[in-house]
């Protein structure tokens, strides 16, 4: 544009020049130039050449800018130095171009005062309209009073009409009826004045567009002074307009986007000074923009918040980066709010700020909200920490995000080293599997979680846990939050677990002795039974069992039994101890004892409670064992014959051997000649003390084959081993075996059947003796201890250091049939050992230090054992019906 | 000259044997002496003098067998008759293998032990 408008100037028959509103010129044209021989120069501004003194000059100038500050068309002389030297006065007038009442430029048009003015006027018009036509925009020439007179080519080419038709302007709107009265006044306005005029106004184009225009109205003047034309010049400007327009109209948007957004800006300079406030902002406040450009002395910020105000801009004003604080501000009201002040600068192509923006975004609700959050947040925090329970809050992904003050005390961990809890060692390694099943599988469904396992606390103990957690959602429904309780059961645990070992103890122990428990209410009938009572009665478990359901399993005998002893149990308390027989389904028996008491219970209720248990096998192997016992017994008594009748025959058969002979003597000497009847005499006698002796023998054996039932009295370990001994002596003697006594003194009597005891010591002994049998390199002893233990226990041991039994045999030498011997049948310990048992006592056996073995029974001492010792068959017929003890 | 009688040595722990058992012997026209054990004998005057023994089996310290082993390693070669109360065929068997005269079970009749005796060249 001012390149198109200079080239304009520069063909205009006048010296034109523009000035800045400051005074500096920018432009001059051709003529000026010419004529002052001073150009253009590439910084676009001008020096007026004036010639006059350095004191004249300088007013002149300051006369210049002082009129230029008015704002005001003016006219001035200036003296000038022209290019030949010559000093000419300029007579220099001056028009602003105004925008919006401001003044963006002055135009000038400098004239000789002095100039002749006798050229002729022909002359000049010729002039005139060769010039108008060589200028390359569209001019028009007009009379001294406005009446289009000429126009150049350009312009009727623009206007696309005749010279006739555009005489007419102001009637055809060829100029826009908008800008017409504007420009009608300029003109009129530079008509009365004399000077130039400068205007933008739209003018419609040949082909129906308006277009702007600067036009620019310059009066040409004869020498006199007087206005001959007035040159018209239109330079386009329209695209200059229009981006000018559009930019307004985006001010103005955003001016109104500023006034409209429901948020308070503030618009700093660089330097902090408040340039602007939008209009929200003002009415929040209530004061004006000049109030608030001190804010920093008043009150709009609250006291409590102005340092950090304050603080905020500086700082950013001084690094220029951007600053966000939450300040309370004071509305109009008084009342303070909270506001989020965001500044930002805007900075210019060459990175210098230009402005800050600050945006007041009022968070007064959000703060209200996140205050009242932060309040819930402490409220919850004591309330959860004052659960007595350990809570962990974990993230939608299974994270710990936080625990109660309980948690950490526990594990005194903190909360992020907690979060590891499947590698950490703090939860139980035989429960890791459960809980990250458990665990994750809540995580992954979505569903509450509720497990049990043991966590390790900060001085090296588990601890039994209950964990429950239970996802918080939000309202879409999406968990947010796990809130995971941890319980300790430690104690509940522990007992459930010792109750379930003793329930586990008890039923088997009821399986075991095949012994169940019952109860039954004896007002409603109602039954309960232990599971092996199910069994023995066998009865589905689920079943539900009646007093009918006991009954039919019942035969005749016990049906009756039973009966009284419920009629006796309804009557009253007592203990009742009975056998029924139960018929099974299959017609099998079953031989049961029962053991019941019957009492009021806790509610009231007559109630007979009791144990039952199977017999049936133990009275099968009981009789089975009699019987092998008593086959066992046979067997020994036969094994024990074939030594015994060796033991009798030598003992008989000493003393018949003596009077065998004696016979065969007293005959030989009574049939010889002369008989000698001192020596018959002699033998007879001998023969009398020899009978009785085999006599006594006899006696002494007869104890091992009588038939009378051992009864059970007192008896003295020392004398029934001391008898054994001398029964055996004859043994002994065969073998060469000595024996060794240890008999402890004043020994207090045990409680036994005499022959069975002497049974079993001469059953050690022989198998001593026997042990001792294949030994030839050491002399063959035994020796019989006897002594009283502490336990109530008269103990009485048989070593020998023979062969003994191998370690691995010891285990079995009681078992029956076992044996060392090559040629022994192996029962003599086995029923040593039942005899021992049946007198409620102990038989052992151990291998000595170096050779040998010691084997030892102990009897309760009679005192002791008269109460419990059941060698007498207990007699418990099935005709011992229930008794009220 | 009349012929010296034969002396037989009696070696039982049984002291009814060692009373009854002489007398016998005698009226078999032996002459007797007892001992109530081997030890007893190998200590005696008899050893070397004893034309026979009638020796008992099982005995405390020294059994006869024991005393028949001893005899045979002193070379004294004299005969010897077992007697015993154990009625064991086994036990004769071995003995008169070993070189026993006879092995009488008590108790034995007097021609039993005469036949012993006469197998032992002890009497006629």
């Amino acid at each position: 544009m001012q390149t198109e408008l200079g080239r304009v100037l520069d063909t205009l028959p006048g010296m034109v020049f523009s000035a800045l509103p400051d005074g500096r010129i920018d432009f001059v044209n051709k003529d000026l130039a010419d004529f002052s021989g001073v150009p253009m120069t590439e910084t676009n501004t001008w020096e007026w050449p004036v010639h006059a003194e350095p004191p004249e000059e300088s007013v002149i100038v300051e006369r210049f800018r002082s009129k230029l500050s008015l704002g005001e068309p003016f006219e001035m002389d200036v003296p000038t130095l022209r290019a030949d030297g010559e000093s000419r006065l300029l007579r220099v007038r001056c028009n602003p171009m105004l925008t919006d009442g401001k003044v963006q430029k002055w135009y000038g048009l400098a004239t000789e005062c002095d100039l002749a003015s006798g050229d002729s006027r022909s002359e000049h018009e010729t002039d005139f309209q060769r010039i108008v036509d060589s200028i390359p925009v569209p001019v028009a020439v007009t009379t001294p009073t406005g009446d289009v007179e000429a126009l150049n080519n350009p312009a009727l080419e623009y206007f696309g009409m005749t010279l006739e038709e555009l005489k007419n302007w102001k009637a055809i709107e060829v100029v826009h009826p908008e800008d017409l009265q504007h420009i009608i006044a300029d003109q009129l306005e530079a008509h009365s004045t004399g000077t130039f005029y400068n205007v933008e106004s739209r003018h419609l184009r040949s082909d129906g567009l308006y277009r702007w225009h600067n036009v620019l109205g310059l009066p040409f003047k004869d020498r006199d002074g007087n206005i001959l034309r007035w040159f018209h010049l239109l330079v386009d400007i329209d695209d200059r307009k229009r981006a000018e327009l559009a930019l307004a109209a985006r001010e103005r948007e955003a001016q109104l986007v500023l006034e409209s957004i429901p948020a308070g800006i503030g618009v700093l300079a660089p330097d902090g000074e408040v340039e602007a406030i939008n209009g929200p902002l003002l009415r929040y406040y209530g004061r004006t923009l000049e109030e608030l450009r001190d804010w920093g002395n008043t009150d709009v910020v609250h006291p409590d918040d102005m340092p950090r105000m304050i603080t905020a801009v500086s700082d950013a004003i001084t690094s220029g980066s951007p600053y966000d604080t939450e300040v309370r501000l004071r509305r109009a009201d008084g009342a303070h709010r909270w506001f989020q002040i965001t500044g930002h600068p805007l900075k210019s192509e060459d990175d210098n700020i230009v402005r800050w923006y600050a945006l007041h975004v009022d968070i007064n609700d959000r703060k209200r909200a996140e205050e009242a959050l932060a309040e819930r947040e402490r409220e919850s925090r004591f309330i959860i920490d004052g659960i007595a329970g350990m809570i962990a809050i974990f993230s939608p992904d299974a994270k710990l995000i936080g625990g109660n003050q309980q948690i950490i005390d526990y594990f005194q961990r903190p909360i992020e080293e907690l979060d590891n809890w499947a590698t950490n060692g703090i939860t139980h390694p035989d429960d890791l599997q459960i809980c990250i099943d458990s665990f994750m599988g809540a995580i992954a469904t979505g569903e509450p979680y509720d497990y049990e396992t043991r966590f390790l606390r900060h001085d090296g103990t588990w601890r039994w846990f209950q964990l429950r957690g239970l996802p918080l959602r939000n309202t879409d429904g999406q968990i947010v939050r796990w809130y995971g309780l941890l319980t300790d059961i430690d104690d509940r645990k522990r007992t459930e677990e010792s109750l379930r070992r003793s329930e586990a103890f008890l039923a088997d122990a009821q399986r075991l002795s095949k012994t169940g428990s019952f109860s039954l209410k004896l007002g409603t009938d109602e039954v309960t039974w232990s599971a092996e009572t199910y069994r023995i009665f066998d009865v589905d478990p689920s079943a539900k069992v009646t007093l009918r359901t006991i009954l039919s399993r019942l035969d005749h005998d016990s049906f009756g039994r039973v009966q009284r002893v419920l009629q006796r149990a309804r009557e009253g308390n007592g203990d009742f101890d009975y056998d029924i027989t139960l018929v099974m389904p299959d017609k099998s028996m079953k031989h049961v004892r029962v053991l019941a008491h019957s009492e009021r219970n806790k509610d009231g209720e007559q109630e007979l409670t009791g144990a039952v248990q199977d017999v049936t096998e133990s009275r099968r192997a009981e009789e089975t064992l009699n019987e092998v016992r008593s086959e066992l017994a046979y067997v020994t008594r036969v094994t024990s014959l074939g030594v015994l009748t060796a033991s009798i025959a030598h003992e008989v058969n000493q003393p018949l051997a003596g009077i065998v002979t004696n016979a065969s003597t007293c005959l030989r000497v009574l049939t010889a000649e002369p008989p000698n009847m001192e020596v018959a005499k002699d033998t007879a006698r001998r023969m009398i003390r020899d009978a009785n002796r085999a006599a006594e023998v006899i006696v002494r054996l007869r104890a091992l084959f009588s038939r009378k039932p051992p009864t059970i009295e007192p008896i003295d370990m020392n004398e029934i081993a001391s008898e054994v001994i001398a029964l055996a002596l004859s043994d002994l003697q065969r073998a060469r075996v000595s024996v060794a006594t240890d008999f402890g003194h004043s020994l207090p009597r045990v409680a036994g059947a005499r022959v069975q005891l002497q049974q079993v010591i001469m059953n050690l002994l022989r198998n001593a003796i026997e042990a001792l049998a294949g030994i030839n390199d050491r002399p063959k002893q035994i020796v019989i201890k006897t002594q009283a233990d502490p336990t109530g226990e008269v103990q009485i041991s048989v070593s020998d250091d023979g062969v003994g039994f191998g370690s691995q045999e010891m285990g079995r030498i009681f078992d029956a049939f076992y044996t060392t011997k090559p040629d022994g049948m192996g029962i003599g310990l086995s029923v040593s050992r039942s005899i021992v048992e049946s007198h409620n006592g102990r038989l052992w056996a151990k291998a000595n230090n170096n050779h040998g073995a010691t084997v030892a029974f102990a009897i309760p001492i009679y005192e002791v054992a008269r109460e419990s010792c059941d060698v007498e068959v207990r007699d418990r017929s099935d005709s011992i019906s229930g008794t009220v003890r | 000259m009349r012929k010296r009688s034969k002396l037989v040595s009696v070696i039982d722990d049984d002291e009814s044997v060692r009373e009854a058992l002489p007398d016998l012997l005698r009226s078999f026209g032996l002459s007797v002496e007892a001992f109530p054990s081997a030890e007893a004998f190998l200590e005696s005057q008899a050893l070397e003098t004893s034309d026979g023994l009638i020796l008992d089996v099982a005995m405390p310290g020294m059994t006869g067998p024991e005393l028949q082993r001893e005899l045979r390693r002193r070379n004294l070669r004299v005969p010897i008759i077992f007697v015993t109360a154990f009625a064991d065929e086994m036990v004769r068997a071995r003995l008169i293998s070993d070189g026993a005269v006879g092995c009488l079970f008590k108790p034995f009749s007097d021609d039993e032990l005469q036949n012993a005796l006469r197998l032992a060249s002890l009497v006629t």
